[in-house]
């Protein structure tokens, strides 16, 4: 078994061993070892100029990275959290997703960014909160959402391997979370969603941190005789419509799992997709688990209370599907 | 105007007819009365009447159609709107007025100011507005859309069915009538396609989600409660009649009252009658029973009516329905119009084809609604006594039995009489047993004398 921080290292363990284009660049990346461990020992074993300790400046380092891109390199940009990049999205939107189009397709930008996202702990709201969907709405980037420990290290190899812009988010919670991991075998694309669990009465469409409250409802909901079928997105952008509408036209019913703010979040993409793709093979109001549309809050109960759980899936689920 | 021939509502339940066939095409002149399609019902093919006169202009609806009750079916224009049939009346009218004209000048004078007179009036374009929605004024429609009341399927109480800002304001406050209601159906998109796959009725299902909302579990549980397919007619009808009977059981409040009724002067008059008759004019009994009941209902008039949601409204004319069972297990109960009016020979003869049309399936369209009250006679099969259930809209029943021998009273001494049971079935929100007691006592005392029949 490994860890999911320990897939992460490996994937990029792997790249700079192979491959002499790649870098890793970020704040702490180096001498602390990652925010979250994830390049503890890196510095060592690849020494400075290939281990590289940033300023606290998201839109120096990231658009460092775009101009050692556009240069021919493999750059791997660590952004401490998702709540930081902000900082960084004009290089992002302006410069990174653009520059396919601008240069009429003289110039890719092979970047590979990572960063955590999610709450749940207690570092209150500044380093808590779900901004993917942001990303997920710009053309010209890529976005994955890695929730198992297989993906963590394989997004990482497809995002590297990647033309364009990938931006990967891990949520904080998993990078303890342990489970198989095969690195000879050929990963399944990385751009498709995958059926977690097969179900029959509802779907319960996730990614990243909220998969494994799906798949929790999931077993709660079947004690109850009610059989949910848990889709992981994976790719945020581009969102493969073809498995979400299968899957709930088997089912017929949606709940769509969320850790970012209802409002404008990909939860409501997800079911605009349903309404447009799907509207004859729905028996049910379109469920939304989402956060509450208030600052993530620091006291754990609160925090809790906040973020989707187990028992706010159960219960729109039940809805969804008794009716009741 | 360009009156609409409509889908007839031929009975309380029904809610939409088949077009089984057009007796008439595009440019035939009709007049009021005249049977001009047949329509297939739950109780089988109908004959309907048209009620305005004029020249059918256009036929709305196909044969095999399957169109809900009010549903325009036909346009009859009045004589001489037509393009087509406007124009012999006018070529007649000038080779007549040429013929009676002194000259040729004169000639040309009368005949221009009879095609004057008989150039087609200027039809108020009532089919065009119609297919573009209900006719309402634009003050009207502003009104509507304000208060967000749909016109269509909305009554009209002005000239020509015209609705008035009053029907709108009234359908605000009410809230949608069910005829609007039952077009949005609360159910999923889901259950309304596999409703739609499945030819399961949405309007039937029973939806169990929430606000009653139908789901694709209602639409399977509906299915598969549905009858195996194909329906005979006979079934349909036998539903049909469950149906009604299902509905009166619920809704009505019955009481019954009964009372035995010497039968001797009316058996004893019959004979003398026939005695001195023609094969073809004799009597039954059930003639005399029918005329005595519909005689009886002119002193009971809260008996003769029929029952309009909140409250029964009198009916003006006595229309007795007669029971009449089919060969093969269905049931109808056509009317006898004006009852009550009329000789005892022509009431004969009227009964008699109505059984017969009745069983061969000829009846027509208000024969099959106009009915006030109706009438059951089981006697043939020697049953002494019935219990009827009223028939929906209606608001009584008279049941008969059989009429027997049996020993009998009269002045203190017991004699042999033939005596027959009459049980009232009546609606206890519109009479009660004190008036159902004085009708049996009317009833009574006329079939004592049948010569007044």
């Amino acid at each position: 078994m490994t860890t999911y921080r320990e897939a992460v290292r490996t994937a990029i363990q792997t790249l700079l061993r192979e491959d002499p284009r790649v870098f890793l660049m970020g704040e702490d990346v180096g001498r602390y070892g990652g925010a979250y461990a994830v390049s503890k020992g890196f510095l060592e074993e690849f020494g400075e100029e290939r281990i590289r300790d940033t300023p606290l400046c998201e839109s120096t380092f990231v658009g460092a990275g775009i101009g050692a891109a556009i240069g021919g390199m493999r750059p791997i940009v660590e952004v401490m959290t998702v709540n930081f990049s902000l900082l960084a999205l004009d290089q992002v939107v302006n410069n990174a997703s653009l520059m396919r189009h601008m240069s009429g397709g003289q110039f890719e930008v092979p970047l590979l960014v990572r960063m955590a996202t999610g709450g749940g702990k207690q570092i209150a709201a500044q380093h808590s909160h779900s901004l993917e969907n942001w990303y997920a709405h710009i053309p010209g980037i890529k976005v994955l959402a890695p929730a198992t420990v297989q993906d963590a290290h394989d997004m990482v190899l497809a995002g590297i391997e990647d033309p364009d812009p990938v931006f990967i988010f891990e949520h904080q919670m998993l990078y303890g979370m342990e489970g198989p991991l095969d690195t000879e075998s050929t990963p399944p694309s990385p751009w498709k969603a995958a059926v977690r669990r097969e179900g029959k009465d509802v779907s319960l469409i996730a990614y990243g941190g909220s998969l494994h409250k799906a798949l929790g409802a999931a077993d709660e909901l079947e004690k109850e005789g009610i059989v949910a079928e848990v889709v992981d997105l994976r790719s945020l952008r581009p969102l493969d419509h073809e498995t979400i509408v299968q899957s709930v036209s088997r089912t017929h019913r949606a709940v769509v799992i969320d850790e970012a703010w209802k409002t404008g979040s990909l939860a409501s993409e997800i079911s605009a997709i349903l309404a447009e793709e799907a509207f004859y093979e729905l028996d049910a109001p379109i469920e939304r688990v989402c956060t509450l549309e208030v600052p993530i809050p620091y006291a754990k109960h609160l925090e809790d209370a906040a973020i989707p759980q187990v028992d706010r899936i159960v219960a729109a689920a039940k809805r969804s599907v008794g009716g009741a | 105007m360009v009156p609409e021939f409509v889908m007839p509502s031929l009975g309380a339940d029904m809610t939409a007819g088949t077009l089984a066939k057009w007796r008439v095409a595009v440019g035939d002149t009709v007049s009021h009365g005249d049977i001009i399609a047949e329509v297939e019902t739950d109780k089988g093919i109908i004959e309907v009447e048209v009620f305005e006169s004029g020249v059918v202009q256009e036929l709305l609806v196909r044969e095999g159609e399957k169109v809900p009750v009010g549903t325009p079916m036909a346009q009859i224009g009045e004589p001489g709107a037509g393009a087509e049939a406007g124009a012999a009346p006018v070529a007649e009218s000038v080779a007549e007025a040429g013929a009676v004209a002194e000259s040729a000048a004169e000639a040309v004078v009368v005949a221009e100011a009879r095609a004057e007179r008989v150039t087609p009036r200027r039809p108020m374009h009532r089919g065009g507005l119609l297919r573009e929605g209900p006719m309402a004024s634009p003050a009207v429609r502003r009104r509507a859309h304000e208060l967000d009341v749909s016109l269509e399927g909305l009554h009209g109480s002005g000239e020509h069915g015209r609705i008035t800002i009053e029907d709108v304001q009234h359908a605000a406050e009410v809230g949608p009538s069910p005829s609007v209601s039952r077009d949005r159906v609360r159910i999923s998109p889901y259950a309304r396609r596999i409703a739609a796959d499945r030819g399961v009725e949405i309007e039937r299902i029973r939806g169990t989600g929430p606000g009653g909302a139908i789901r694709a579990d209602d639409v399977l549980r509906a299915e598969a409660s549905r009858p195996a397919e194909p329906v005979s007619a006979a079934d349909r009808m036998q539903r049909a009649i469950a149906a009604a009977m299902t509905r009166a059981n619920d809704e009505i409040p019955h009481y019954y009252v009964e009372q035995t009724i010497d039968m001797g002067a009316a058996l004893a008059w019959l004979r003398d009658f026939n005695a001195s008759a023609s094969i073809e004019e004799r009597l039954v009994s059930g003639v005399l029973v029918l005329r005595a009941v519909a005689r009886a209902l002119r002193k009971h008039r809260s008996l003769n009516a029929t029952w309009q949601g909140v409250e029964a409204v009198p009916s003006k004319e006595i229309n007795v329905g007669l029971a009449v069972s089919l060969r093969g297990g269905g049931l109808v109960a056509p009317a006898l119009r004006n009852t009550d009016e009329g000789s005892l020979t022509e009431l004969m003869a009227r009964m008699t084809d109505l059984v017969a049309r009745a069983r061969s399936g000829t009846l027509r369209s208000s024969e099959m609604t106009a009915a006030t009250i109706t009438l059951t006679a089981l006697g043939e099969r020697g049953v002494e006594s019935v219990t009827p259930i009223i028939f929906p809209p209606q608001v009584a029943i008279v049941g008969c039995g059989a009429t027997v021998e049996r020993p009998w009273v009269v002045e203190g001494r017991v004699v042999v009489r033939p005596v027959m049971r009459v049980t009232l079935g009546a609606d206890h929100r519109v009479s009660n047993g004190h008036q159902g007691a004085r009708f049996l006592s009317t009833l009574e005392s006329l079939l004592q004398e049948p010569d007044k029949l």
